[in-house]
C-alpha cells in the first residue's frame, strides 16, 4: 500500500485527519464561490456609477 | 540579546492538523470585531451613503484586512507565542498550523481585502487599508514591538486607522472628523494595552518583550495610563464638536470618560509591590475589561447618535439658539 507523505497511518487518525481536509476543501469551496458571488455583485453595482470618489 | 526567541521553543507543525477553526483563530476575531465596529461607525457618520451591497463589501474589507494583519503577526511572533501563557495556545505554537501556512494565509487575505476595496470602493481607501496592514506587521511587529516600550504607542495606530477607512469608503476623502476618531482610538490604545501588560508583566519579561511594566517598571506606567485617560476626556468629546455626533454622544462620552479615568486612578492608588499578587491585578484586570466597554460604547455611541441623528449635532443647536 503506498501512504503519502504526512498522512497518519493509523485508522483513527486517518478518518480524523480526512475529515479535517474534507472541513478545509469544504471551506475553500466554499470562499471562492463567495468571491465569485462579491466580484459579481460588485461589477453590478460599479456598473450603475454609484460610487463617489471612484476612478 | 536576540530578538529572536530560541528556535528550540518552537513546535514544529504536522501536516494535516489544521482545522478550519485554526485558521479563523489566526484572524484573530476579537480584535477583528473591535475593528470592524470602529470601521462601521466612521462609515456611518461619514457625510453622504453607499449602495448596501458596497457598504457589505468595504466592511468585509476592514475586516478581512485587519484578520491577514494578525495572521502575518502570528506568523512572526511565533517564536514568543510559544513562551507566553496568552498566547501559547495559538495554533501556530500548538503545532496545528504550519508558520509558512499562516503567512501564505495572511498575504492572500491582505491582496484580496486591498485589491476588493480599491476596485469596489475608492483608492484612497485600499490605500489606508495597505497602509495599516503594512504598518501593523513591519513597523509595530517586526520593528517596534521587541525594540521599545513605545510599541504600542506608535503601533496603536494601526488599530486606529479603520474608523479613517470606512470614512474614506464613503467619502473618497479624509477630514479633520475622521482624524477625531483615529485620536480616539490611538490614545486609547496604550492605556488598554499597558492595562493588560501590568497582570501580564512576568509573560513579557519572559518572552524579551520590552513593555513599559517590565522596562519602566509598574508605578511609571501606573502613572502614563492615567495620564492616558486623562487626555482621553477631552479627545472623545471631539465628534461632538466636528458636526458627526450631538448632545447624547457628548453626555456619553463624558460618563464613560470618568469611568475610564476612576479605574485609572483606582490602578494609580493601588499598590504596586507585587503585582503578581491576584488581589493586587484586580484594578488593572477591571481597567482593560473596562476599556473594551469604554471603546465599544463610544463607537456605538457615535454611530447612533450621528450615523441615525438622534440629537443634532452641537453646530446646529448653536446657530438655531442664535436665530
Amino acid at each position: 500500500m503506498t501512504v503519502v507523505a504526512g498522512t497518519p497511518e493509523r485508522d483513527d487518525e486517518r478518518r480524523a485527519f480526512e475529515r479535517r481536509r474534507r472541513q478545509r476543501n469544504l471551506a475553500l469551496l466554499f470562499a471562492l464561490l463567495a468571491f465569485v458571488i462579491l466580484i459579481y455583485v460588485i461589477t453590478l453595482v460599479r456598473l450603475d456609477g454609484s460610487v463617489p470618489g471612484a476612478g | 540579546m536576540s530578538r529572536r526567541a530560541d528556535i528550540s521553543t518552537q513546535t514544529v507543525a504536522a501536516p494535516g492538523l489544521a482545522t478550519v477553526g485554526d485558521f479563523v483563530q489566526l484572524l484573530k476575531p476579537r480584535v477583528m470585531s473591535l475593528v470592524v465596529l470602529t470601521g462601521v461607525a466612521g462609515m456611518a457618520v461619514a457625510p453622504g451613503s453607499l449602495h448596501p451591497a458596497l457598504e457589505i463589501v468595504a466592511i468585509l474589507c476592514i475586516a478581512v484586512g485587519a484578520g491577514a494583519s494578525g495572521a502575518i503577526n502570528m506568523w512572526y511572533d511565533r517564536d514568543i507565542d510559544a513562551i507566553m501563557n496568552r498566547t501559547c495556545g495559538r495554533p501556530i505554537p500548538q503545532g496545528r498550523v504550519a508558520p509558512e501556512e499562516a503567512l501564505a494565509f495572511g498575504i492572500i487575505l491582505s491582496g484580496f481585502a486591498v485589491m476588493t476595496m480599491g476596485l469596489a470602493l475608492n483608492w484612497l481607501a485600499a490605500g489606508l487599508l495597505a497602509f495599516t496592514i503594512g504598518f501593523y506587521v513591519f513597523v509595530y511587529t517586526m520593528w517596534l514591538k521587541r525594540r521599545t516600550p513605545q510599541n504600542i504607542v506608535i503601533g496603536g495606530a494601526a488599530g486606529a486607522f479603520p474608523p479613517m477607512i470606512g470614512w474614506a469608503a464613503v467619502t473618497g476623502d479624509i477630514s479633520p472628523a475622521s482624524v477625531a476618531l483615529f485620536a480616539i482610538v490611538f490614545f486609547w490604545t496604550p492605556p488598554h494595552f499597558w492595562a493588560l501588560a501590568l497582570y501580564r508583566k512576568g509573560d513579557y519579561a519572559k518572552a524579551g518583550v520590552p513593555m513599559l511594566p517590565v522596562v519602566a517598571g509598574v508605578r511609571e506606567t501606573k502613572r502614563q495610563m492615567f495620564a492616558y485617560a486623562l487626555l482621553l476626556l477631552p479627545l472623545a468629546a471631539l465628534p461632538a464638536f466636528l458636526g458627526i455626533a450631538g448632545p447624547l454622544y457628548l453626555a456619553g462620552a463624558l460618563v464613560l470618560g470618568f469611568t475610564f479615568l476612576a479605574r485609572a486612578w483606582a490602578v494609580l492608588r493601588s499598590p504596586d509591590a507585587d503585582i503578581g499578587d491576584p488581589a493586587l491585578q484586580r484594578p488593572a484586570k477591571r481597567m482593560f475589561g473596562f476599556s473594551i466597554v469604554y471603546l465599544f460604547g463610544l463607537f456605538v455611541l457615535v454611530m447612533l447618535d450621528g450615523g441615525l441623528g438622534l440629537t443634532a449635532p452641537l453646530a446646529d443647536l448653536a446657530a438655531g439658539f442664535g436665530e
